[in-house]
């Protein structure tokens, strides 16, 4: 055999099939999950980034979570702030409606966060809807609190 | 039995022999991705090391394999760590088989932490598929095109696929969740209104553009599935580098990347012939190379393929 000739490695017969067994069952799942699937099978969740159809007359929100610290000082919690995005306030919104002093979690990870800045003592999930007419805001705004509870002395 | 013809070329579709040389350079990509993501895509995932576990939501998975623990600051802090340890050798390809398996688990694991507290980001699907088919492959070379694997080919299928199914299920979770009206919606305002940039805000005065990219977009998704098909390589090339073309649009739009997805996709591409090294040493004098390669090519068409055997063998990757 020439040195240049290329050498090909084989995939033998039984190997083969449970080869194309694998990538079958991962097409089975995808398929699967894409149409009767949620989030809650990752990693084989619906692909469905910007999905939903947006319609340009309504109200849309912004949710955003407000809270007063041991100084009376009232400030909104971002991302940086406690570790825990926007979009995961979102996701788990009715669970904080429910049961209003799971917030003081979220208290707890800013105070995990920032051990030197002064504790929480009020945590309020607050959405802020804004009328669409075309696209454009129309600009009547609606303020809702959607959920609030004290946490004083929560986590000693 | 002799296999239906048929058949034999079915299995041929998933064994395609791929050089070696790919699964080095896909190594390095997908560890340098990994040193990428923590630190500047998704940084915010190690953030998650002081939300208090009462705020975990395990998923369907972490329910099912009693494996995955309640993430703490050290949960958290230790999976980056072995991640980050163990995607050096991987991309240097030293043990790359051990080091590439612990740094898919480690990865996995990562992206539970990631995605257990009330938000699911999508678009790693394929990257993934990657992570966990690297370590089935054998230790390669940079620049390797005599050795040729069908099991290496078998996996960046795989991937190939996955990558593809991201396209082409997004547009059918599009039309689940969006209705098949999508295309007409006005998805793409909200979008640029939302994360629109210097380079896509003028698009909001012009409506009926941002539709027809809707209708644009929802068709390159339906069709996406004919590049696994493609039996010519430049044709093939042509609709990846589409792909990595549409990619930059959509950042330079609304800023959103889906880079461990593009990194997934370098698979389609022939890396195999990268050399790392002469690359270096040639790179002051690669711009008159590349003129010279491309004047030869002009000169003799018919013969360019028969010379070089290396590239023959490649015919099927």
């Amino acid at each position: 055999m020439s040195v240049d000739e290329p050498q090909v490695s084989k995939v033998r017969p039984v190997g083969k099939a449970v080869r194309v067994a694998i990538t079958m069952a991962v097409l089975a799942l995808v398929t699967a999950t894409t149409f009767w699937g949620a989030d809650d099978f990752f990693p084989f969740a619906p692909f469905k980034m910007y999905s939903f159809s947006k319609e340009l007359d309504g109200w849309t929100g912004s949710t955003r979570v407000e809270v007063v610290n041991a100084e009376g000082v009232r400030f909104s919690l971002t991302e940086s702030a406690t570790g825990f995005r926007r979009a995961e306030v979102e996701g788990q919104k009715s669970r904080f409606v429910e049961d209003p002093p799971l917030l003081c979690y979220i208290a707890e990870a800013y105070e995990n966060t920032n051990p030197d800045k002064p504790e929480i003592v009020t945590v309020e999930i607050i959405e802020r809807q804004f009328e669409l007419k075309d696209g454009y805001q129309t600009g009547e705004v609606v303020e809702v609190v959607e959920a609030a509870t004290t946490c004083e002395g929560a986590d000693q | 039995m002799t296999p239906l013809p048929l058949a034999q070329k079915a299995t041929g579709w998933f064994f395609g022999p791929v050089a070696l040389g790919r699964v080095a350079a896909m190594r390095f990509l997908a560890g340098a991705f990994i040193w990428v993501d923590w630190w500047w895509y998704m940084p915010w995932i190690l953030g998650h090391r002081h939300v208090p576990g009462e705020l975990y939501q395990p998923l369907f998975i972490a329910r099912v394999l009693p494996v995955f623990p309640v993430p703490s600051y050290w949960i958290v802090v230790g999976t980056l760590v072995v991640m980050l340890a163990a995607s050096i050798p991987m991309m240097l390809g030293k043990a790359p088989r051990l080091f590439g398996w612990i740094c898919a688990v480690a990865y996995f694991e990562w992206m539970i932490i990631a995605m257990s507290y009330g938000k699911v980001d999508h678009g790693k699907f394929g990257f993934l598929l990657l992570l966990f088919l690297l370590p089935t492959m054998p230790k390669a070379k940079w620049g390797d095109r005599r050795n040729l694997s069908e099991h290496v080919g078998w996996g960046f299928n795989l991937v190939q696929i996955g990558v593809v199914c991201t396209y082409f299920f997004a547009a059918w979770a599009k039309f689940r969740y969006g209705g098949f009206e999508w295309v007409n919606s006005a998805t793409m305002t909200w979008a640029i209104i939302r994360r629109g940039t210097e380079f896509s805000t003028w698009m909001l005065d012009y409506p009926w553009l941002l539709r027809l990219s809707q209708w644009g977009m929802v068709s390159f998704e339906l069709l996406s599935p004919i590049v696994m098909f493609v039996a010519a390589k430049r044709l093939r090339y042509g609709i990846v580098a589409f792909f990595y073309v549409f990619h930059l649009t959509v950042f330079l739009a609304v800023e959103i990347s889906f880079l461990p997805h593009m990194v997934a996709m370098a698979c389609f591409l022939p890396l195999e012939r990268i050399q790392p090294r002469d690359l270096i040493r040639n790179l002051p004098r690669l711009p008159g190379r590349i003129r010279r390669k491309l004047q030869a090519r002009k000169a003799i068409p018919a013969q360019a393929g028969a010379t070089d055997p290396a590239r023959e063998a490649e015919a099927a990757s």
